[in-house]
């Protein structure tokens, strides 16, 4: 059973059409990468999920539940986020600020408990930034921010986990070992985690399954081999581009643009 | 450090810092242009405590003194304790909420918003009572939630704040509410001594019936304020990460603006537009202690109350001790002489981390 699933999801900014009719599905335990051009609506989709535009026509369920019936705490509890800017302007440590994934746990007058500690430290050690602990966030590099605000969403311990553009400002060190560990979270722990991405590359190699958007609408979908192909990428990208296979995986190679 | 841990050492820090407040204000009660013996003072604050101060004897000492410290000086300096807090703490709200580290009431152009819209009370109304609430209250609430609403509104681009916009936003309003009252002021001169202290700030109006008012409204909102110290922390962070932790971000961001709206119109209606206090204190509290706002809240408000006790005390005083003139000096005035270089050398830091 699919623990998202959205469902004749469309939206609109004033006369524009932004999504049109999108139906998809999100099952436990697998990397989902949403892939499209500037304006393909991707960031849009993700806003909808994560309730951040609720005038949308349509219904997102979260484990067979409208979200728009859920209180924001509840949903807290099923789907985390790391936003695409990391930057965080007060000079929290990192600890901190994975504490804060604790939040949606924690009653009114409520501190963080020893658990709740143990459980940020966990966290932190699957993400390799335990040793930044007490550092100031505002003084790790980039790669080393992406990887405390993973931390954050795996602390807040939600069976789904959302990223917009984990790795788009990141060298291609730290890319990989970002999605390394993403990948890390859905095999260990069984976690769906979504991914908006621009790399091709990248999500061919991580993506379990993805799909692939234009103009508001769900162009593509499946796994990389089936999704990757010369026509899908000049009908949605206006490239030409060859698709080529070594060891069984899929590598896209673009020649121009058309 | 975690807050869990750092509980007990804290609330050691806040006794310490209480009991210097304490001793601050016994100190400005007994200093003034009328000399009054600091034992006397403190015998006739004595006789005001319940039970305790039937054994107190106060016979020898001077009606005249006795009016002096409990009608006079006594008021203000709670006053000035409680709009110390008050600023401070909107100050706080402000700069996390805005994720904005030069954020304050009197540079977003709250504090002038309340106080033209106080002075259009006094001016056309007489500061006319409407009921228990004088009409200064009403306007000046009115206007802060004004002035919020509308430096919000036009800062906003594409739901972001810009940090620069927002500043530039607030200095606009805040010339233009403060050219308004010059404006009152132009064609109301038989007014101006009452209007005039809402531009400069200062405590020489505190009387028992203001504190009454005053006092039970900034505690009220500053507890508000500080149960909700989790979710600014929060907010602090990342409006949509904030959503995303279970944070209803509109609901609360409404309601800490009414509650900071609240608070700095009954500042502004009582002692005038006193600046940077909501600056400089939560910005050193943040350096001294931690951003967490379980930390900052408290501290900046014990801190607050202990600056403006201190520039009030310096404001009655200066001009005695320097020159001998018995006329005191706008606290608004020393305020700024500490807060504006402070603005100015958080730009030039801020220039060097860009």
């Amino acid at each position: 059973m699919s623990i998202l699933s959205v469902e004749n999801l469309s939206f609109s900014y004033e006369e524009y059409e932004v999504l049109k009719s999108i139906y998809a599905d999100f099952e436990e335990g697998k990397l989902y990468v949403i892939l499209g051009p500037n304006g393909s609506g991707k960031t849009t989709l993700l806003n909808c999920i994560m309730s951040n535009l609720t005038w949308y026509s349509g219904i997102i369920r979260l484990k067979g539940k409208d979200v728009k019936k859920m209180t924001s705490r509840e949903r807290a509890r099923l789907v985390s986020y790391v936003p695409q800017n990391t930057i965080i302007d007060f000079e929290f440590t990192a600890r901190e600020i994975v504490l804060m994934g604790r939040s949606p746990y924690l009653r009114f007058f409520e501190n963080e408990s020893i658990e709740d500690v143990e459980i940020a430290r966990e966290c932190m050690a699957m993400t390799n930034v335990l040793h930044l602990m007490d550092k100031n966030i505002k003084e790790i590099s980039g790669g080393e921010r992406q990887r405390v605000l993973i931390a954050r969403a795996l602390c807040q311990d939600t069976p789904i986990m959302v990223l917009d553009e984990p790795a788009s400002s990141l060298d291609i060190y730290h890319e990989i070992n970002v999605m390394d560990i993403l990948r890390n979270i859905v095999r260990e722990k069984k976690r769906t985690v979504i991914c908006v991405m621009h790399d091709l590359n990248t999500a061919a190699r991580y993506a379990d399954y993805l799909y692939l958007m234009s103009n508001g609408s769900v162009v593509a979908r499946g796994e990389a081999k089936e999704v990757f192909n010369s026509e899908n990428l000049e009908k949605v990208y206006s490239v030409k581009s060859d698709v080529i296979e070594i060891d069984g995986k899929k590598y896209i190679v673009i020649d121009s643009i058309v | 450090m975690l807050y869990t841990n750092l509980r007990k050492k804290y609330f050691i820090h806040k006794l310490v810092i209480f009991a210097v407040l304490v001793f601050v204000c016994i100190l400005s009660i007994t200093t003034g242009i009328a000399r009054i013996d600091a034992i006397d003072t403190v015998k006739i604050l004595a006789s005001k405590i319940p039970f305790f101060g039937k054994h107190v004897n106060v016979d020898h000492i001077p009606s005249s003194a006795k009016a002096i410290i409990l009608n006079l000086r006594a008021p203000r300096i709670v006053m000035a304790v409680f709009v110390g807090m008050g600023l401070s703490l909107s100050g706080a709200v402000y700069q996390g909420m805005f994720k904005n580290q030069m954020a304050d009431p009197y540079v977003l152009g709250i504090s002038s918003g309340a106080a033209f819209f106080a002075s259009i009370a006094i001016v056309f109304f007489g500061g006319l009572r409407i009921g228990f609430l004088g009409s200064v209250y009403i306007f000046a609430f009115f206007g802060s939630v004004l002035t919020t609403i509308l430096v919000y509104m036009i800062s906003r681009t594409g739901g972001r704040l810009p940090a620069a916009t927002l500043l530039l936003t607030g200095v606009a309003f805040h010339f233009l509410m403060s050219a308004g009252i010059n404006f009152l002021l132009m064609f109301n001169r038989e007014m101006a001594d009452r209007v005039v202290l809402w531009n400069m700030g200062s405590f020489s109006n505190s009387s028992w019936t203001s504190v009454a008012i005053t006092v039970p409204v900034i505690l009220t909102c500053s507890i508000i304020i500080i149960f909700n110290a989790k979710n600014l922390n929060i907010l602090s962070v990342d409006e949509p990460t904030a959503k995303s932790l279970g944070v209803d971000v509109e609901r609360n961001k409404t309601l800490m603006l009414v509650v900071t709206a609240l608070m700095v119109a009954v500042c502004v209606s009582s002692c005038g537009v006193v600046g940077f206090v909501g600056l400089v204190i939560p910005h050193i509290t943040r350096i001294l202690y931690r951003p967490d706002h379980r930390v900052l809240l408290p501290f900046s408000a014990l801190f607050g109350a202990l600056f403006l006790v201190l520039c009030d005390l310096v404001a009655r005083n200066l001009l005695n001790w320097l020159k001998g003139f018995s006329s005191e000096m706008p606290v608004g005035a020393i305020t700024s002489a500490f807060g504006a270089p402070f603005f100015i050398w958080l730009l030039i830091k801020k220039k060097r981390n860009v």
